[in-house]
């Protein structure tokens, strides 16, 4: 089989509660706000951050609260 | 009353354990449910009576059951018995049909057919002897005695097959005829809007912020105080001669009927339903509030406790549910241009049956009291019969635009018709006209507010424009503001910013002004800045190669690239445009679920190995806050394809770093039970235990050790008086302490026993 066709080994993370900015200085105003830094486990990217996953809605109101409008993918 | 009921146990609730149950939100299941807790003799006769032979065994109550559910799912058998049904039955079973309950309390039934002129025990109990009605088995369970008069209080509900209520026919009552006035002016009729705008605001409210509920199903206190201050949704009917009670509550309970708002699967929210509600239900949604209010019994037109009541007496009002359909049933039956005042109707219920206006169905557990004797007690009979009708028909049903009202012209008394949408809803009608379109109904002002005219207002519209636009006021003339958030709003429920435009433009009387335009497609360009995944899939690469080869050839579904985060992912939103065509999948993790154990201890106590098949990004988090990764050690040589396991030490320096993070010796016994499946190991709580300042010192001293060829020496050394007195604790076989103030006294000893001590 070729490299081409072969399936690629991979492992999935489903049901992943994330934030993706658009460019990482937006992502950094974000992690400015401590109240949401704490919410947020990791920076897995300049843009993209790992929220905890029981705290999606606290997340979310934190970021309106910021003045945020965020495109909510569910 | 004589009522068939089961005597199975009661079904098990299916949310809490899972077990086999009747479904409550399936109907004709817990008819059958209900049914088959009869006992086998019973259903026979059940079964003899509607005229047919079980084929199943004789004892078999369950086969038998499902026989005489089966005979009621065939439409044309199901027909066939309404038809046989006489006046009084049709009605019993057009109050189910009316109302979209298949569920009624006896008692409620009982009330409703009496209004309606019926024996009401004579009919449950003819519907019940046929198994055309069936005592809810999940319900108290009542004997087959019969009370004097009516069911009692706390009497059981009733089921109905759905397939029996959902096509009956209306008759309407007509005997005794009603009296109908002259001539009337001042006719008011609402337009109907109201109800479905402030619908609509309650429902784009809960979009942008659902409520939360106590786990008795009331609102948490902020959410309630956020109803009640949102004037639009809990301020009076503008369009009713009378005032209904709780208009939120009125409005809440009916968007949950209608669904366009429902609990979420956590049962503690309610959220909005999605924005397709508008586009499928538009066109009968007038009639779907008019079948929702028809069978509310969450909400009352009467309310109030009475004021001599105890805090523990039931709230009054509760008969006024049941009134609710069998007066708009009377009214029914008049000609579409006949008026009746409220005076005569009221007087006509009087001789139809004298308890129409009860407000508890306390009474009849006071079985004692003559009913007389009770109704004589009541103060101003003719004022509560009026009030009775002025809340019922004046107040929620006029608001709905199910009721008109206007003054008798002779003697000013308040009569009453139903509209042409009230006879629709009560099924004596066809649909009402539509009124003429109205297409540029809006004003767009460059300050983004919106005035909308009621007159091109339909409920499809009302459901676009609730996806962007927020209701403001109510009134005459209606207001909506765009906002950043409403606009947000509008993407969320999947509306483009270009469609948003359409609507405004095509509505509007002006030109869309400049500034207003600017500002939504501003607004919608800002909402991409941050995108919120609430359930995204990450695919994990083992190398950064093998990721960037996946993201320059793959694509989703609709052609779109998949997005690369970091060194090793992609990320994917919706979960279909996983391409598992090209992937084997090694692991994979769910993070709804709890953490896996994926760290084991190795003997030092402070490295841990992680097992790459069960690690999550949440690891790497965790780990870091009081751990460093080592270098790895490379692969297997065993299983070279085997991915490299990786480390993480634990140093007092990370250790401190965690503490000085938040991290307790509680948390971290937490962390060291989820993740390795046991307490944390020794040397790490010595790194963890608590800060000792101001504790003592641990103390290390030198000390003088005699080492004694053998045992047996020792023993003799720490037997014998001359020696014994100057040794400390034996710490070994041939080994003990010699406290260093008794060295000369013990090495002198010795020397006496021939022995010479050498001291180093």
């Amino acid at each position: 089989m070729t490299r081409a066709h072969a399936r690629v080994p991979v492992k999935l993370h489903r049901n992943v509660t994330l934030i993706r900015a658009s460019e990482p200085i937006v992502a950094e105003e974000l992690m400015a706000r401590r109240s949401l830094a704490r919410l947020v486990l990791a920076r897995l990217s300049d843009t993209v951050l790992l929220v905890k996953p029981d705290e999606a809605d606290a997340a979310v109101a934190e970021l309106k609260k910021m003045g945020q409008t965020p495109r909510i993918a569910r | 009353m004589a009522l068939i009921s089961g005597s199975g146990p009661t079904p098990p609730h299916p949310a809490r354990d899972g077990a086999p149950t009747t479904p409550a939100d399936d109907p004709r299941r817990a008819f059958r449910w209900s049914l088959s807790r009869l006992s086998p003799t019973v259903l026979r006769l059940l079964a003899e009576r509607r005229g047919f032979e079980p084929e199943a065994d004789a004892d078999d109550g369950a086969a038998i059951a499902a026989e005489l559910v089966d005979q009621l799912d065939d439409p044309t058998i199901a027909a066939a018995i309404r038809e046989r049904l006489d006046e009084n039955e049709r009605s019993a079973v057009a109050l189910f049909g009316l109302t979209e309950n298949p569920r009624w309390p006896a008692r409620g039934l009982a009330h409703a057919l009496s209004v309606l002129g019926a024996s009401a025990e004579d009919v449950i109990n003819g519907l019940l002897k046929r198994g055309l009605l069936v005592v809810a088995a999940d319900g108290p369970i009542v004997g087959t005695s019969a009370p004097q008069r009516g069911p009692s209080v706390e009497g059981p509900d009733l089921l109905i097959h759905p397939a029996l209520s959902s096509g009956a026919r209306i008759r309407p009552p007509i005997d005794p005829p009603i009296p109908v006035c002259e001539a009337v002016a001042q006719i008011r009729e609402a337009d109907g809007l109201e109800p479905i705008l402030r619908l609509a605001a309650l429902w784009q409210r809960l979009g942008a912020e659902p409520v939360r509920l106590t786990q008795t199903g009331a609102l948490y206190k902020r959410d309630r105080e956020r109803i009640a201050e949102d004037a639009v949704i809990s301020g009076p009917f503008r369009d009713a001669p009378a005032d209904a009670p709780d208009p939120a509550g009125l409005l809440m309970e009916l968007a949950k009927r209608i669904g366009l708002i429902h609990l979420d699967s956590s049962r503690e929210l309610l959220v909005a339903s999605p924005a397709d509600f508008w586009t499928e239900n538009a066109v009968h949604l007038p009639q779907m509030i008019a079948s929702a209010w028809l069978g509310l019994r969450s909400w009352r037109e009467w309310s109030e406790t009475e004021p001599s009541a105890s805090s523990t007496a039931p709230a009054v009002g509760e008969p006024l549910i049941y009134l609710r359909p069998a007066l708009m049933l009377w009214l029914a039956g008049l000609a579409p241009e006949d008026w009746v005042t409220l005076d005569d109707l009221a007087e006509h219920l009087n001789t139809v049956f004298p308890d129409w206006d009860r407000l508890s169905f306390r009474d009849d557990s006071d079985a004692t009291e003559p009913r007389r004797a009770r109704r004589e007690r009541r103060p101003s009979r003719g004022g509560q019969a009026k009030q009775t009708l002025e809340r019922v028909l004046l107040g929620a049903a006029s608001a709905l635009g199910l009721v008109r009202s206007a003054d008798e012209k002779t003697t000013g008394r308040k009569a009453v018709q139903l509209t042409a949408l009230g006879r629709y809803a009560m099924r004596v009608d066809s649909p009402p006209a539509t009124p003429p379109p109205f297409e540029k109904f809006l004003f767009a002002q460059p300050n983004l507010d919106v005035i909308a005219y009621r007159q091109g207002l339909t409920p499809r519209l009302i459901g676009s424009l609730s996806q962007f636009a927020w209701w403001t006021k109510i009134d005459a003339a209606i207001e909506m503001r765009l906002t950043r958030e409403s606009i947000a709003g509008g993407l969320q429920w999947g509306m483009s910013v270009g469609r948003m435009l359409e609507i405004l433009t095509r509505h509007s009387q002006n030109p869309l002004p400049s500034a207003l335009k600017d500002a939504v497609e501003r607004w919608a360009s800002h909402r991409e800045r941050v995108v919120f995944y609430e359930a995204a899939t990450l695919i994990e690469f083992d190398s950064r190669r093998d990721r960037d080869h996946a993201v320059e050839r793959w694509t989703k579904g609709n052609g779109e690239p998949f997005i690369p985060v970091g060194e090793r992912f992609i990320l994917v939103e919706d979960p279909r445009d996983v391409p598992t065509g090209r992937i084997s999948t090694t692991a994979a993790r769910d993070y709804r679920l709890p953490p896996e154990r994926c760290v084991t201890v190795e003997d030092d106590g402070v490295t841990l190995v992680l097992d790459p098949s069960r690690t999550d990004l949440l690891i790497d988090a965790e780990l870091g806050r009081f751990a460093d990764e080592t270098p790895a050690l490379g692969p297997d040589p065993a299983d070279p394809l085997r991915p490299t396991e990786r480390r993480f030490v634990i140093t007092p320096a990370s250790l401190r770093r965690g503490l000085e993070l938040g991290l307790t010796p509680s948390l971290l016994t937490d962390w060291f039970k989820r993740r390795a499946g046991t307490e944390p190991p020794p040397a790490v709580k010595l790194m963890a235990r608590p800060s000792q300042g101001g504790a003592k010192p641990w103390r290390a001293v030198h000390r003088l050790v005699l080492h004694v060829p053998s045992v047996e020496l020792l023993d003799g050394v720490m037997q014998h008086p001359m020696t014994r007195s100057w040794l400390g604790d034996r710490l070994g076989p041939t080994a003990v302490e010699v406290p260093e103030e008794h060295a000369d006294q013990l090495r002198a000893a010795l020397r006496e026993l021939g022995v010479e001590v050498e001291i180093s």
